[in-house]
């Protein structure tokens, strides 16, 4: 490999680029809160003024975090968090491997005793003298006694950066396969799902409440057909329970009214349909058109607004519009069955019910995702609160000497202020084990 | 019987009064100042735990869903580990940054309506549980690096004089207390995200959406990760490190406060 090439890997493994990715990430996720995202055109032209408008459209500000340009930030910084643990793998075997030498260990202290060795009792109990009690491993090499504790701990960052690493991947990965469609319907209905052989058959759709009125729950009791309508599973979705069906989950997401459209001329039926509330019925022949754009269960009303008191149908309203060659020629409120007549067209809109709304979501990569965030978990842990100890005592020619390993990794002055209190309490209780 | 609300503005009072009697010990420099407001913060800290268990048998959940009930659990927080840390380090100036802070958050609790609300179905989970409270935690331990870091930064300003060596830590004990209330508030945010994550995929249909609250918890998870990575790697343990730490408590405040009133999303429960 050539020197440009190793420097330029240097480069893309260190700590600094992973850092000034970092903060780069930062400072573009917060701008993207301050710009709302995913909206019309139109909405920035109104927002914002002409300028800035069209920078925000100029550099997708407004769809930032679905940008190639944020995908490849959060690539880069996988490409890091890889190469920098790959590194780092092999630092960390080879510490594990020179645990047992005093080489690149610290001298902490030394004490001169006027003893032979045994006098100070077994190493066990000098090691208990210096605090390092119980949870130590014991080793016997080239004439050092050697323990150490949470060796494991050196693991942490390196596990840590790991499920980064695996979260970036398998997020981008679950964004670049994402599939989620929409499914409207009304009990008894049977809907295709888009881009798929699926069809959601809605068996019911419930709406439970409290005592007080307050909505407890919405459930979808739905079975799922393939194309040529054989039942692939039966069950329910319910708000925080979704229905899973080979990686498809059907989240219960919204409801809405619907009700039955009518379209007469001359009392002959044109045509006959379900309509949701905001949306309607055309016949395109015709050009005449009725909307559906609101509805009021429990229908009031004051000086500035109509409003609905519950949403429980007690004293259903709706509000309809008529287009006819695409101009409104006709908005009013309703009962439900109450014939609307303009010329000789005539319209009904009746039977209000509950419609269920699902959304269907496929996301890959669920799991590799969640096996990250665990690594993440597991190395924050380590890293925090298993960090390794390394102990050491030698006698040379009466004089016990004892060393530690500093960890350059970990914090400095933390890990040898764990030493500290052991320095202090050292000559009586060495002097007191036998 | 004492009630949540009683309980609450006694909390609210025992804290005030503690503030004060904080601020009274570092100008007097008299000890039984500080002595005086140690105990009216235990008890501020007891009837605040009181309310809340009120509230919870109340309501049957914990209160944690309303920007009251978030709160008065934030408040409490930091408040928990005011106490914990104050009685761990024996540091008796902690209370004259931290008590503001506990003062504040309980006061803009007060502040905002405290009527029980029934429960809407997208917060009827268990994760619930589990995501707030571990918030609760985190940044409760954030605030109080936080008031550690003040403390480290004017440090230097006093003389060295009885009353500082007494009862002002050293700067590398305050930069110690200070790592370890952000480690442990890390590793809690981190939970926080990925409990949120997994409760947000069973609601919503996705673990990550940037929600302006998913993504403000994800600055402040980095702000804190930079501050680690530069203190291992860079021995920020200075000022710079300080300065950190109070930025990354500022995120903490945005995303509960200023998420919820500036920006639309997702969490809009309130």
């Amino acid at each position: 490999m050539n020197n440009q090439l190793l420097l330029k890997l240097k480069f893309v493994r260190s700590m600094g680029f992973g850092v000034f990715l970092l903060t780069v990430i930062l400072l573009l996720a917060i701008l993207g809160t301050m710009v709302p995202q995913g909206r019309d055109t139109a909405f920035y032209a109104q927002e914002y003024t002409g300028y800035l408008s069209d920078l925000i459209l100029l550099v997708g500000l407004d769809h930032l975090y679905n940008s190639i340009g944020f995908a490849v930030l959060f690539a880069a910084l996988a490409l890091n968090l890889l190469l920098c643990s790959t590194t780092r793998l092999g630092h960390i075997l080879k510490r594990l491997k020179s645990r047992y030498e005093i080489d690149g260990m610290q001298e902490l202290d030394q004490y001169k005793l006027e003893a032979e060795e045994g006098y100070l009792g077994t190493p066990e109990q000098i090691f208990k003298s210096f605090g390092a009690a119980g949870l130590f491993r014991l080793k016997y090499k080239d004439g050092a006694y050697f323990s150490s504790k949470n060796t494991l701990g050196y693991f942490g960052s390196w596990l840590l950066h790991l499920g980064i690493f695996l979260v970036i991947i398998f997020y981008i990965y679950g964004q670049a396969t994402f599939y989620t469609a929409g499914l409207y319907g009304i009990p008894g209905e049977t809907v295709q799902l888009e881009g798929t052989d699926y069809m959601a058959e809605i068996k019911s759709f419930d709406v439970s409440y409290r005592p007080d009125g307050s909505v407890l729950q919405y459930t979808t009791e739905m079975n799922l057909l393939n194309k040529e309508g054989s039942m692939l599973k039966q069950g329910s979705t319910n708000v925080n329970n979704p229905m899973r069906y080979e990686g498809y989950s059907f989240y219960q997401t919204s409801t809405g009214w619907a009700v039955n459209s009518s379209i007469y001329k001359n009392q002959k039926l044109l045509k006959e349909e379900h309509i949701y509330e905001g949306s309607g019925s055309t016949v395109s022949e015709e050009n005449i058109a009725v909307a559906f754009n609101k509805f009021y269960p429990d229908f009031a009303a004051n000086e500035a607004n109509f409003f609905t008191l519950s949403d429980q149908p007690n004293n259903p309203v709706l509000l309809y519009s008529i287009y006819y060659r695409g101009e409104v020629v006709l908005m009013d409120l309703a009962r439900p069955g109450e014939d609307i007549v303009w010329n000789e067209y005539q319209f009904t809109l009746e039977k209000p019910m509950r419609y269920s709304y699902l959304q269907v979501n496929k996301m890959r990569g669920q799991m590799g995702a969640f096996i990250g965030a665990m690594l993440i978990m597991i190395g924050l842990a380590l890293n925090f609160y298993f960090k390794p100890k390394e102990m050491a005592i030698q006698f040379k020619e009466g004089v016990l000497y004892i060393y530690g390993r500093e960890n350059n990794d970990q914090n400095h002055k933390l890990y040898r202020s764990y030493f500290n209190p052991i320095k202090r309490n050292t000559k009586e209780d060495v002097l007191d084990v036998k | 019987m004492l009630s949540e609300k009683q309980g609450f503005l006694l909390a609210l009072l025992l804290y005030g009064l503690a503030a004060l009697a904080y601020i009274m010990f570092f100008l007097s420099r008299k000890l039984p100042y500080s002595n005086i407001a140690s105990w009216l913060t235990r008890g501020g800290l007891a009837f605040h735990t009181v309310a809340l268990a009120m509230r919870t048998v109340e309501t049957s959940y914990l209160p944690l869903t309303s920007q009251y009930e978030f709160a008065t659990s934030f408040a409490w927080g930091i408040s928990l580990f005011f106490v914990g840390f104050e009685w761990r380090y024996k540091i008796r100036t902690l209370g004259v940054f931290a008590m503001p802070l506990i003062l504040a958050i309980t006061f803009y609790a007060a502040l905002q309506s405290s009527d029980i609300r029934p429960l809407m179905p997208a917060l009827r989970s268990k994760w619930l549980v589990v995501h707030v409270s571990t918030a609760i935690f985190s940044y409760g331990s954030f605030a109080i690096a936080c008031a550690v870091s003040i403390m480290y930064l004017i440090r230097g300003k006093f003389k060295d004089d009885d009353f500082t060596k007494n009862h002002m830590p050293q700067l590398e004990m305050l930069d110690s207390i200070s790592y370890k209330a952000i480690t442990f508030g890390f590793f809690m945010l981190t939970i926080v995200i990925i409990t949120g994550a997994i409760w947000a995929e069973r609601a919503w249909g996705r673990y990550w959406q940037w929600d302006p609250k998913e993504t403000w918890s994800f600055v402040t998870w980095i702000i804190y990760a930079l501050y680690l990575h530069v203190r291992y790697n860079r021995g920020w343990k200075n000022k710079k490190a300080a300065w950190y730490a109070i930025i990354g408590f500022a995120s903490i405040v945005f995303t509960y406060i200023g998420v919820n009133t500036l920006l639309a999303g997702y969490h809009a429960y309130n």
